[in-house]
């Protein structure tokens, strides 16, 4: 699936939340947008998939085997059978068990059972037996599994664009490197478009070939991760405000030392005018 | 009282002014905030009203008494209506103890300042607005200023009494609902009593001459029974705050039901499967759904066994309001339960069209009910199976297609297992204007048609007709609710982000 981002503007009151002249996302791309928080992650993800209104612009899908062609989300909605999305647990209808609620995904995707079977037992090792044949609504798991079961949810049917906002929140170690491997594995296995937002740098890093560097709604850097070759960049960017505010103290700290060290040439007209007083 | 526990007590006092004032209902909802104006403003309308009005009736009625005897045998009445109209806004102070757990002042404390606060409400006031007019027109003439205001304290201190009591059976009906016998007990009790041995009303007598005597004794009894209620709310409440600080809201499925027969109907099946789900699975649908279901009955039998509603406007629009009510009850909310998940819904192709055929479906069978429920006036011969006929299917049609139209408007998420009464309240101007379209249009229509035509037979036969042409429609009304839908998303799904718990 291509994603066309096509001068793309939303503001909510003063605030910028989407500020994109032109971004393609190509099919078979992974990529992963981070950003500072406020930066525009969870808009952008809401304007690609319909959910709210832009201002200005456009999103437009297009498949590679044609069936549509840049369709704009807005106005269409066949592009939704080609789309896995988690944003957050109102995605998640937490009155259904994860198996009901997996079965109910199923059969709007028009799979069969023994398709969502074969499909889930694919991610049993990332369930961790903790969901799957569970008596237990979703809204009684912890946030973790909700995450795990929200993840399984929009993977599912696998679909040709899948977006996951920050898939490894909430997540134990274990299960973050579960899902790394199974995020790396469904794009090199079938070609579809993933696109994750997150604040673990690391795991971006690791994981997506593409970043996209967002700040105020805008995309500021388009960084192509070879080996990891974004990562010195990436910290380079996030580190700079800690680098500014040490450099500040560090000023600070000399001016005080200047200070004292002028006061201290001066004790005698000091301890005079105390004196005096 | 040390200066802390007051500083305290000024915190918690600002933070509740702040949490009703910035109510998601009154924020979101500027209609709900003058509607709740206007309904405090009707409610103090009635009760000076009758405060002026009773001495007068009472005369007349109970020549032999004076009407402030007759109001203080009746006083359990007062604290019976207390009692109900407290579900509208009185908060568990246990519930509120919460956000002070890891804090270092005392629970003990935080609750304190609830009971006190609850006990200080402005609330407590409100029936001064009967019992000012009342005792200056009964009382003045015979026992001057301090006669009235002992009458006015002491009924004080019961009514702050009864919020105490209210605490305590909303405690134990949150326990389980089992516990509601309890204050039905208590009044039913009471009225029992009143109707057989009449001892109530003679303590009531008593007690309220007691007051306006300023005897000791009765004053005793009433601050005796303020201090025990408040003693025993307040060691229910601290048994129940560690529970509800370490709650966790799980469901226990004894079995999973999959409702297999459902699959045969595809996509649809699944989404009726799921609003099975929604209503069994959830609090307050499944509260909403308990209620409608026992006043349709309470109708029903009210319609067959008695005389109080023989005349054809309440026939039918027992009739109606019968099959109506589950529907109307369920569909006024239509999208606001599933506010909590539209943005999943939302990112699958027309699943809401087929969400709006599965609700539709489901009202549909849900009609059926009420179909047994009416065999009893049809057999006492209240109303012919041609009245029944017409009232079902008016309301799979034209109702329903009222009903419907709240999908499009409806942009609020209601919480699915928050208590109903009060703090979940989400009504809107236009819900409440489709509420009386739905329930009075038919029986508007009927009458109209009555009084045109002679033969009574033509309105119904009318009803029908309407009935079955709106129910055959609805394929080609629930697509054009759904396209209205689509057009307002972005508003609606804002509001539903925004008012999500």
């Amino acid at each position: 699936m291509i994603i066309s981002i096509n001068n793309l503007h939303k503001k909510f009151g003063n605030v910028i939340a989407a500020n994109i002249d032109n971004y393609v996302i190509n099919h078979g791309d992974m990529v992963g947008l981070v950003g500072n928080n406020g930066a525009g992650k969870t808009t952008l993800f809401r304007l690609i998939l319909d959910l709210l209104k832009a201002d200005e612009g456009n999103v437009t899908f297009s498949t590679q085997d044609g069936l549509f062609t840049d369709a704009d989300v807005t106005s269409t909605e066949e592009w939704k059978h080609h789309t896995g999305a988690f944003i957050d647990e109102s995605f998640l209808i937490d009155y259904l068990t994860p198996d009901e609620y997996f079965a109910f995904l199923g059969r709007m995707y028009g799979m069969k059972k023994e398709a969502v079977n074969e499909r889930l037992e694919h991610f049993r090792p990332f369930f961790n037996g903790e969901i799957l044949g569970e008596k237990k609504l979703i809204r009684d798991y912890s946030m973790g599994n909700k995450q795990k079961i929200g993840i399984v949810s929009a993977m599912l049917h696998s679909p040709e664009l899948l977006i996951l906002d920050e898939p490894f929140n909430f997540l134990d170690p274990s299960s973050q490197a579960i899902i790394k491997h199974l995020l790396a594995t469904y794009n090199r296995e079938t070609g579809a478009t993933v696109l994750i937002s997150s604040h673990n740098l690391d795991h971006t890093v690791e994981v997506c070939p593409r970043i996209a560097l967002l700040e105020h709604g805008v995309i500021l850097r388009d960084i192509a991760n070879i080996n990891g070759s974004a990562k010195d960049e990436l910290d380079t960017y996030f580190d700079a405000p800690v680098q500014a505010a040490e450099a500040a103290e560090a000023a600070e700290a000399i001016l005080e030392k200047n200070e004292d060290s002028e006061n201290s040439e001066i004790p005698e007209s000091s301890e005079t005018t105390e004196n005096k007083e | 009282m040390n200066n802390r526990f007051i500083t305290l007590l000024k915190d918690i006092r600002q933070q509740r002014k702040l949490s009703a004032k910035r109510h998601p209902m009154y924020q979101n909802n500027k209609f709900g905030k003058y509607f709740m104006y206007l309904f405090a403003l009707i409610w103090v309308g009635y009760l000076v009203l009758f405060g002026f009005l009773l001495p007068s009736l009472f005369r007349e009625e109970m020549p032999g008494m004076e009407p402030y005897h007759v109001l203080n045998g009746g006083m359990w009445y007062i604290f019976m209506i207390d009692f109900c109209m407290r579900f509208m806004g009185q908060k568990l102070p246990a519930s509120e103890v919460k956000p002070y757990a890891v804090l270092p002042v005392r629970k003990r404390d935080v609750l304190d300042c609830h009971l006190l606060l609850n006990g200080l409400d402005t609330y407590n006031l409100i029936w001064l607005c009967l019992l000012l007019p009342f005792g200056c027109m009964t009382l003045w003439k015979f026992f001057g200023l301090g006669g009235l205001l002992g009458f006015i304290l002491g009924y004080l201190i019961l009514i702050i009494a009864n919020g105490y009591w209210h605490s305590i059976c909303r405690t134990l009906m949150n326990e389980h609902i089992l516990w509601v016998l309890l204050p039905i007990a208590v009044y039913g009790g009471i009225i029992a009593l009143m109707a057989t041995t009449k001892w109530p009303n003679h303590i009531g007598m008593e007690w309220g001459e007691g007051f306006i005597q300023w005897e000791p004794l009765a004053f005793l009894a009433a601050i005796a029974v303020l201090a025990l209620l408040f003693w025993l709310c307040r060691v229910m409440q601290l048994k129940i705050v560690d529970k509800e600080i370490a709650r966790t809201k799980t469901t226990k499925l004894k079995r999973v039901r999959e409702y297999k027969f459902l699959d045969r109907f595809g996509e649809i099946g699944e989404y009726l499967r799921l609003e099975i789900k929604l209503l069994t699975r959830n609090k307050v649908p499944k509260v909403q759904f308990r209620t409608g279901l026992i006043l349709m009955i309470m109708f029903s039998v009210f319609l067959a066994f008695t005389d109080v509603y023989d005349d054809n406007f309440m026939r039918y629009f027992i009739a109606i309001y019968n099959f109506s009510v589950l529907g109307v009850m369920v569909l006024s909310q239509c999208m606001m339960f599933e506010g909590n998940y539209l943005d999943g819904l939302m990112s699958r192709k027309e699943s809401i069209l087929t969400l709006l055929k599965a609700k539709y479906y489901l009202q549909c069978a849900i009609c059926l009910l009420p179909l047994l429920v009416m065999i009893a006036p049809v057999i006492k011969g209240k109303l012919d199976v041609l009245d029944v006929l017409a009232a079902f299917f008016i309301t799979t049609g034209f109702v329903f297609f009222i009903m419907f139209q709240m999908a499009v408007y409806n942009k609020s998420t209601m919480n699915l297992n928050e208590k109903v009464m009060g703090r979940n309240s989400t009504s809107n101007w236009f819900q409440t204007l489709l509420i009386m379209c739905g329930f009075f249009l038919p029986v508007i229509l009927i009458m109209g048609l009555n009084a045109i035509f002679k033969d009574g037979r033509v309105s119904v036969w009318v009803t029908l007709v309407i009935g079955i042409a709106f129910t055959l429609a609805h394929p080609i009304w629930l697509r054009n609710v759904y396209k209205r839908f689509m057009k307002r998303r972005y508003v609606n799904m804002a509001g539903f982000r925004a008012s999500r718990p």
